[in-house]
């Protein structure tokens, strides 16, 4: 124990309290830093071993001072798991939301512009025919709008075509898969992979016996958050501070380690992307892992590209505007050329001799030759060039009394009228303008249930997130007590300095 | 015990606290401001299924009004023809009488007879009576004059029978339909001049003419035809109440149809429309909250130990 003992101490006292305003000042410049956590300094006291003399002289002997003992990165490792899971469930519903509010813009029914509203004009301008059969101009009319029928369905068809196309890709269109949304977040799944490898790496190497580079820690859980938007995934602490991620129960990252990624291959119609898990050589480690991946951005995207007909999807809402479209047409070219039960016979009108002939043009037919749906369907273009060979009489041709220069009659234009209220089977019993109603209904209500779940899904993450941030994050009047209380200390340090270094002045003094 | 908060849970709080307030707020606004509270399936899918299944029944009660306006008027024009034909044949029948009396000489009968051609002519002309450039008597060949006189003298049907296949017809209702238009044959008929055939009115006031144009005039026979143009005034009556029955239909209907319409479109406007009184008490409500929200977020912004050290 001497006088310069207490000056090393109060040296000692300045340095750890110069380092506590340090990190205080490191905390508050990141207040606003996401993902940051507060580190904070833990004192500890340092004391002298060997033979300081005896009783209470050895034991003073003994203190050292103060030093810093370890710093405390605020961390929470449960409610940061719960905080990814959450995200991820999240960012699926967000994604999903996103997908099924350009789904609801394609084919809503409320704005006055979708299918039913063309088909209600179509009908409209049936009843305004029927008055006339003969007037070419009414004709004219209602075939364009049967034209802006069949106009509505193709571009429905086409934008939800689209729609599913980029999400992941049309096994028919080379290349689309590449650009699909499918594509770029495995590809960014992927780079997220490599930077949490090489930062559990840089981890690795800037570690010294148990203390770790705390902001690469901040880092590394940032990016694993951002991960944990994409996909489910499973996060496991190492000992030296490196994590390892599963992926369906797979390593994907062991430490500093990239042992796995995902890549993406054409599958079939149903689901034209089909994502593996392949070793970092690119062996196949897991084949066809969608179903695995059920949440996250990239699991909206392959339910959304799937034909899960409990969940919103384009495929599902195309096929059944194709049942649509295929049953429409049917029965509109039934009706324009057939001949039914009793023998009766659609009849046209020769436009040269203003004779009613045997109807033998069909009302719609197909852009490519394959069976109608709703992206090929097309008005026959004979009709539009020739409005009277639309068929809206109807008659026994070789019936007594026959007369084919009825040109009036409208028991054709009748039955198309009629239409409007019949059930069809294939449509599930219901009439034309019912389909469209049920196909809105069904979009509408799983949209609900999406926006719904994302709201309830918002209001826990938020909670979760103010939690953590609130475990986590910098608290500005708790920095500024700590700012004061090492100030008070590093002035006090300083005072116990200044009185020892008089002393010593005294004491050079005794000896003159 | 406490929970610790810090300054960045704080304000993500005050974010979030705001940032709700100003979506509702700005979602009520949308409503008053639109009167509309559905403007996507999503908002309510059941609502929305309702609205698109009304929209298709009110279009439909708009397409039937239409038809029976449009057929109204036709009905009309054939009630006045029918009417104005009915006092022909009663002219006619008059001219008959006296032409029966036998006490006019030749030329008075020749003077009857040249009357009742002119009559003839006119039955004829309303029997090519055009409604909206279609023939109404021509069954459902509209496009051509349904009666035509021969070089013979004669006069033929051009027109189709009004039966079956080639009524015209018109839907009034789901599922029900109307006959509108009576076949000009069946009223009134044709006539051959060469061989005497033919039938309804127009054989009768041929042969009663025709009668009167013999040398000399042979009234009997005239006086004979009085019991065919008895029979044809009664048809062109009987014709006259039943599209008047119709006409009476479509009053009914359209009565019906306009109730039903009303309570639809009252039911749609409750389904997709906003009550304007509770959105604005709503959108003022609303605002008060947001209100209160911000200025407690700017005091514990503010509050900081800062200001006291």
């Amino acid at each position: 124990m001497s006088l310069s003992s207490s000056m090393n101490i109060a040296q000692q006292a300045l340095l750890a309290n110069q380092a506590a305003l340090s990190t205080v000042s490191n905390n508050i410049s990141n207040i606003n830093t996401f993902g940051y956590s507060k580190q904070r300094v833990d004192f500890a006291t340092v004391t002298n071993y060997g033979q300081y003399g005896s009783g209470a002289y050895g034991q003073i002997g003994a203190n050292a001072g103060a030093e810093i003992g370890s710093l405390t990165r605020y961390t929470n490792a449960y409610l940061l798991g719960s905080y990814r899971d959450q995200a991820t469930d999240m960012s699926y519903l967000n994604e999903f939301a996103q997908i099924a509010k350009t789904i609801d813009g394609m084919t809503n029914e409320l704005k006055g512009t979708g299918l039913q509203k063309a088909m209600e004009k179509f009908y409209d301008a049936a009843t305004a025919m029927n008055l006339d059969p003969k007037d070419s101009v009414a004709r004219q009319n209602f075939l364009q709008q049967a034209q802006t029928v069949v106009t509505k369905f193709n571009e429905q068809a086409k934008g939800l075509d689209n729609l599913r196309t980029s999400l992941v890709g049309d096994v028919n269109k080379p290349g689309s898969l590449e650009d699909s949304s499918v594509s770029s977040t495995v590809k960014d799944v992927n780079k997220k992979l490599e930077q949490i490898a090489k930062i559990n790496d840089d981890i690795v190497k800037l570690s010294s016996a148990g203390s770790q580079p705390l902001n690469l820690l901040d880092q590394r859980d940032q990016l694993l958050n951002e991960l944990s938007g994409y996909l489910p995934i499973t996060v496991k602490d190492n000992p030296n501070g490196t994590n390892s991620v599963q992926i369906n129960g797979v390593d994907v990252i062991r430490g500093n380690e990239l042992v796995g990624k995902l890549e993406v291959k054409a599958g079939d119609n149903d689901n034209p992307a089909t994502i593996n898990m392949v070793d970092i050589k690119g062996n196949l480690v897991g084949e066809n892992i969608n179903k695995f991946i059920d949440s996250g951005s990239l699991g909206a995207i392959l339910d959304a590209g799937g034909t899960d007909p409990t969940k919103l999807n384009p495929k599902n809402a195309l096929d059944k505007l194709n049942t649509l479209a295929t049953e429409f047409a049917k029965v509109f070219n039934d009706l324009q050329t057939g001949t039914d039960a009793s023998g009766k016979t659609a009849l046209s009108i020769n436009k040269d001799t203003m004779e009613l002939e045997k109807s033998t043009e069909v009302f719609f037919k197909s852009k490519d030759g394959t069976p109608i749906n709703a992206m090929n369907l097309q008005l026959n273009d004979a009709l539009v060039k020739d409005p009277f060979k639309l068929a809206l009489a109807r008659a026994d041709m070789t019936a007594p009394g026959y007369d084919p220069k009825a040109i009036g009659g409208n028991q054709n234009a009748l039955a198309m009228i009629d239409t409007r209220t019949s059930s069809y089977a294939g449509l599930g019993n219901t009439t034309f303008e019912g389909f469209v109603g049920k196909m809105t209904g069904d979009i509408g209500t799983k949209i609900e249930s999406i926006n719904t779940a994302g709201k309830t899904q918002a209001l826990t993450l938020t909670q979760t997130k103010n939690q953590l941030a609130s475990s986590t994050g910098v608290n500005m009047d708790e920095e500024i007590m700590d700012l004061t209380k090492y100030q008070r200390a590093y002035e006090a340090s300083a005072r116990v300095y200044s009185v020892c270094t008089q002393l010593m002045d005294i004491l050079v003094n005794l000896g003159k | 015990m406490y929970i610790r908060t810090t300054s960045m849970s704080m304000a993500n709080s005050i974010m979030d606290y705001v940032s709700t307030g100003t979506s509702r707020y700005h979602e009520l606004m949308q409503q008053v401001s639109t009167g509309k509270k559905l403007n996507s399936a999503a908002d309510n899918a059941t609502d929305a299924m309702g609205v698109l299944n009304l929209n298709k029944e009110l279009s439909q009660m708009d397409g039937y009004l239409k038809s029976m306006s449009s057929a109204q008027n036709e009905l009309n024009v054939l009630d006045s023809t029918l009417s104005t034909l009915d006092k022909n044949l009663m002219r006619f029948n008059d001219l008959t009488l006296q032409a029966s009396n036998q006490t006019y000489d030749e030329t008075s009968l020749k003077n009857i007879k040249t009357e009742m051609d002119s009559i003839l002519e006119n039955i004829i002309s309303l029997g090519n009576t055009k409604f909206n450039g279609n023939y109404i008597f021509a069954g459902a060949n509209t496009g051509t004059a349904p009666f035509e006189k021969t070089a013979t003298g004669g006069v033929t049907y051009n027109g189709t029978p009004a039966t079956g296949d080639f009524e015209r017809k018109i839907q009034i209702s789901e599922g029900v339909s109307t006959k509108i238009n009576v076949a000009g044959d069946s009223l009134f008929g044709s006539y051959d001049a060469v061989t005497g055939a033919g039938s309804g009115i127009l054989k009768t006031i041929f042969e009663i003419s025709n009668a009167l144009g013999e040398a000399p005039p042979n009234t009997d026979k005239a006086r004979d035809g009085l019991t065919g143009l008895d029979a044809a005034s009664k048809n062109t009556n009987f014709i006259r109440a039943e599209f008047g029955g119709v006409s009476q239909q479509f009053v009914m209907t359209k009565n019906t149809i306009d109730n039903n319409k009303l309570n639809l479109t009252a039911f749609k406007s409750s389904l997709e429309d906003v009550d304007i009184t509770s959105a604005i008490s709503d959108l003022t409500m609303q605002e008060y909250v947001l209100q209160a929200t911000m200025a407690v977020a700017s005091k514990s912004i503010s509050t900081s130990l800062l200001n006291y050290l």
